[in-house]
């Protein structure tokens, strides 16, 4: 009988030389895979939109599964893979029932939409409908959104915003990206904002670079839901550093209370800030931090060559009461 | 003796007979001719045979009526028993021209797979396969003394597991060449590494690597492995089974002979292909079709793929006994099954199978679905109770037992009806429905071979076929229910959303639909719309699927019958 990556047979294997853990959804349907970014590959039966993945291969870093890829692979098998890395054996078969399976699916899903579309690895891609009919609801065009134990996350289209890299001169990206960077923690002190509150333009910094590119990124609306922002995020590429702007649905614009990042001031229901990362297993997450024109902003910035620059995330926690 | 039997040789049996009761006749008919001639020449059957004995009885030759001819069978039974300790679950799969070497390969790589099976965690084809490959190991290798003779070939076995395990993982960790994309719809990377893993386990306990380098010598292995796979994957089955799927036994007897290592065998050499290929015979009938259709209808029972929906206003009305309706669901869950079958049914009534997995699903809807018409069959006429004459296997009794204490319980909390009584006492087979029709998916598409623009199909059809015993997927364009206590999440048509977890107090009412039925709650779990939705399609394109596939007669079909409304 033909095996199915649902049938939840899992091998874990430990290659200590690579400093690589395996997971292995054995199948004997077809498989397509691809390197996702240097440390992680994943594969996915081909036919199968809906599945998890048919194979994991990610580096430790320090003999441990990093924390985001924690996440990912999920709480069931985690604790066989800490196992098999702590050997003697280094090989496990372990049988994760259909509920640990659609997990998995489930976490994965924006690798799985980027590995069965061909796009994952390279640079590049058709041209992105960033700029499309910019009102809501995102449509068919949003990526999938994916869903881990504590929230949602989803990998936004950057093929426009490597093309705006690549166009911009060489010597001030590098310059500038590199600084970011290391700048970033410091600024998203919500105090920043608070200091220029009467200022309501963008250009609230006078050494902020002028706009060089700018486009729009929809977002799965689950996740915009979660989020409480339009499904649409604008970028704008200003001197090498990426500012991601998203606008708050509800109460939030009004008032630009409603938006703090205090927990006392809002209440149980409201989520707590999205979060954006490059996807390139240094997992730093930026949170968007709201401006006083009532907007949410972040930025992030990376030293890599614009045909390499990874791909952006974008996750947002639910609520501390975690759903059964 | 059909206790001991696999369903799959139990089918085959009985294939040419009207009944097991006609094969029974048969068996006992025979089995004391053989008593009398083994009497005659002085070696009489002894208590601990019997088993044997009735193996003998046996023909698996389709032309036969199910029963051999008393000498032939004095044959079988005399030479059966002249190996010590064959059980009759290996002895039924010997045919006459089996050489001696054959049969012991076959008994040890039986008892192996089964010591494994208990202890191991792989699938079970792969763990065949390495069993078939460490019994023939011995019959025509020459082993290095300290390599295995002090080590039970269950712990060889074991070992080429972990080794072949061990080696497909480095073999994928490093940049060596994959196995390509041109592998057609079986097999895939890991699947064929998978196999070159075993195969190089096994060559080092020959001694008959090529390379000192495993991974070179995997690598030089790949190519071959792979045209072999790929060639075993594209041949049209040999035996049809219904479907476009390829030969999938073919595919795994080849990827057996690969572990083996016997490539270059001649014809009457014991190879690992071939005492897989009969452990593994079931495989052929496991493609469900046969069987499992024949269980869906009990004899004189016509086939209903279109489940009636109870009168839920005047079901929790009728007065039930939980003694009686024990008895009844027991009976319709369990009518013409195999002793094996009906362990697993029993396991499954009686707690002792964890919800969300798939093995034997297939098995378990299959009884569900007329066990819900007999219900409501029964239900609407005073129809009597089961025969009791037959006595009842322990199973029987042990499920009857269960079920009738969880009914009294539920009848001392609130007046019910019969499904939902059953509903409630029978263990869940899924804890959310969603996940369970996602590999339904999978597993359908793969069955009947639904490629293409059909894999939309398997979808529609798993949605259909993952339904409580009191639940139904109902015909006509009817909406998702008002109930808010649903958790919803988007589905693949642009603005609609499904029901994927229940949030909320309350229930929906019986005739709303409601995609995320908890198990025991009775009503309508999907319609042609929530279908449509469900793969972004149309109520009417949903239902035309529908209607193609039942004049398919596939293996699903009395799966995915809708009622209505």
């Amino acid at each position: 009988m033909d095996l199915t990556t649902w049938d939840g047979h899992v091998r874990v294997d430990y290659v200590p030389d690579r400093a690589q853990l395996q997971l292995t959804l054995i199948t004997t349907v077809p498989t397509v895979e691809a390197d996702i970014r240097p440390g992680l590959r994943a594969g996915f039966a081909v036919d199968d939109p809906d599945g998890p993945p048919a194979f994991v291969g990610l580096t430790l870093v320090a003999g441990r599964v990093p924390g985001e890829l924690r996440d990912l692979v999920g709480a069931r098998l985690v604790p066989v893979a800490e196992q098999v890395i702590d050997g003697p054996r280094r090989t496990r078969w372990t049988r994760i029932d259909v509920r640990s399976v659609h997990a998995l699916a489930a976490a994965w899903a924006p690798y799985r939409d980027r590995v069965l579309s061909g796009a994952a690895g390279s640079g590049d891609g058709d041209d992105g409908d960033g700029d499309g009919d910019g009102d809501g609801d995102g449509g068919t065009s949003s990526p999938p959104a994916g869903r881990w134990e504590e929230g949602l996350w989803a990998l936004l289209a950057v093929e426009d915003l490597r093309q705006a890299l690549a166009e911009l001169p060489a010597p001030e990206l590098t310059l500038l990206s590199s600084d970011a960077t290391v700048d970033a923690p410091g600024y998203q002190d919500p105090s920043v904002g608070d200091e220029e509150a009467d200022d309501d333009d963008e250009d609230e910094e006078e050494r902020v670079a002028p706009v060089a590119a700018s486009g729009r990124w929809p977002l799965p609306p689950e996740l915009a839901d979660q989020a409480s922002i339009e499904p649409e995020l604008t970028w704008e590429l200003r001197g090498g550093v990426v500012h991601i702007l998203a606008t708050s649905t509800g109460l939030a614009t009004s008032t630009g209370l409603a938006t703090s990042t205090d927990p006392a001031a809002v209440g149980s229901r409201s989520p707590r800030p999205p979060q954006v990362s490059f996807d390139d297993g240094t997992g730093r997450w930026q949170s968007f931090v709201p401006r006083n024109d009532g907007r949410l902003h972040a930025e992030i910035g990376s030293s890599a060559e614009p045909d390499r620059l990874p791909a952006i995330r974008i996750r947002v926690m639910t609520s501390d009461t975690v759903l059964p | 003796m059909a206790d001991r039997l696999d369903q799959a040789d139990l089918d085959r049996i009985t294939a040419g007979v009207e009944g097991p009761g006609q094969l029974l006749d048969g068996m006992v008919e025979c089995a004391a001719n053989v008593r009398e001639i083994c009497a005659g020449r002085g070696r009489p059957v002894q208590p601990g045979e019997v088993e044997l004995l009735a193996a003998a009885t046996v023909s698996l030759d389709p032309r036969s009526d199910g029963v051999r001819q008393h000498h032939r069978a004095a044959e079988y039974f005399e030479r059966h028993r002249s190996f010590p300790g064959l059980t009759a679950a290996v002895a039924i799969l010997v045919r006459g021209d089996d050489t001696d070497e054959f049969v012991l390969a076959l008994h040890a790589a039986h008892r192996v797979d089964e010591a494994l099976a208990r202890t191991r965690a792989e699938p079970p084809v792969l763990r065949t396969m390495v069993a078939a490959a460490t019994a023939c190991l011995g019959t025509d290798t020459v082993l290095d003394a300290d390599t295995v003779l002090d080590a039970d070939d269950v712990e060889v076995a074991a070992a080429i597991l972990d080794r072949g395990g061990e080696l497909a993982a480095a073999y994928r960790a490093c940049d060596r060449p994959r196995p390509g994309a041109s592998l057609p719809v079986l097999g895939n990377a890991d699947f064929v590494i998978a196999i070159a893993g075993y195969a190089r386990a096994v060559r080092e306990l020959r001694h008959a690597t090529g390379h000192d380098d495993p991974l070179a010598d995997i690598e030089q292995h790949l190519p071959d492995l792979e045209t072999l796979l790929h060639r075993a994957a594209t041949r049209p089955p040999r035996f049809p089974i219904g479907g476009t799927e390829p030969d999938i036994v073919g595919f795994f007897r080849v990827a057996a002979a690969a572990v083996g290592g016997e490539d270059g065998a001649g014809k009457t050499a014991v190879t690992t292909g071939s005492v897989f290929n009969r452990l593994s015979r079931g495989l052929r009938n496991l493609k469900i079709s046969g069987s499992a259709r024949a269980e869906t209808a009990a004899p004189g029972e016509p086939v209903s793929p279109r489940p009636a929906l109870p009168d839920a206003t005047s079901a929790p009305g009728t007065l039930v006994d939980a003694d009686e309706l024990a008895t009844r669901i027991v009976d319709l869950l369990s009518r013409h099954v195999a002793g094996p079958q009906r362990r697993l049914i029993a396991d499954w009534v009686c707690g002792r199978r964890a919800p969300d997995t798939t093995d034997d699903l297939h098995l378990l809807l299959t009884r569900v679905r007329p066990m819900m018409t007999g219900l409501a069959r029964q239900a609407s006429s005073t129809c009597p109770p089961p025969p009791t004459g037959v006595p009842p296997h322990p199973e029987i009794a042990e499920m009857t037992s269960v079920l009738r204490s969880r009914i009294a319980a539920r009848l001392a909390l609130e007046p019910s009806g019969p499904l939902e009584l059953a509903a409630a006492a029978l263990p869940p087979l899924w804890t959310a429905r969603l996940p369970m029709i996602l590999a339904l998916t999978q597993r359908i598409r793969l069955d009947e071979g639904l490629t293409g623009t059909r894999k939309v199909t398997a979808k529609i059809l798993a949605a259909c076929a993952a339904c409580g015993p009191a639940q139904f997927a109902v015909r006509g364009d009817v909406g998702r229910h008002t109930f808010a206590g649903c958790r919803t999440a988007p589905t693949e048509k642009p603005g609609a959303v499904r029901c994927v977890e229940r949030s909320g107090e309350g229930m929906p009412g019986f005739t709303e639909v409601c995609p995320a039925r908890p198990w025991s709650e009775i009503g309508c779990v999907d319609s042609h719309r929530t279908l449509a939705e469900l793969v972004d399609s149309t109520p009417d394109a949903v239902r035309k699927r529908i209607s193609r596939y039942e004049g398919s007669g596939g293996a699903w079909l009395g799966l995915t019958g809708l009622a209505e409304l």
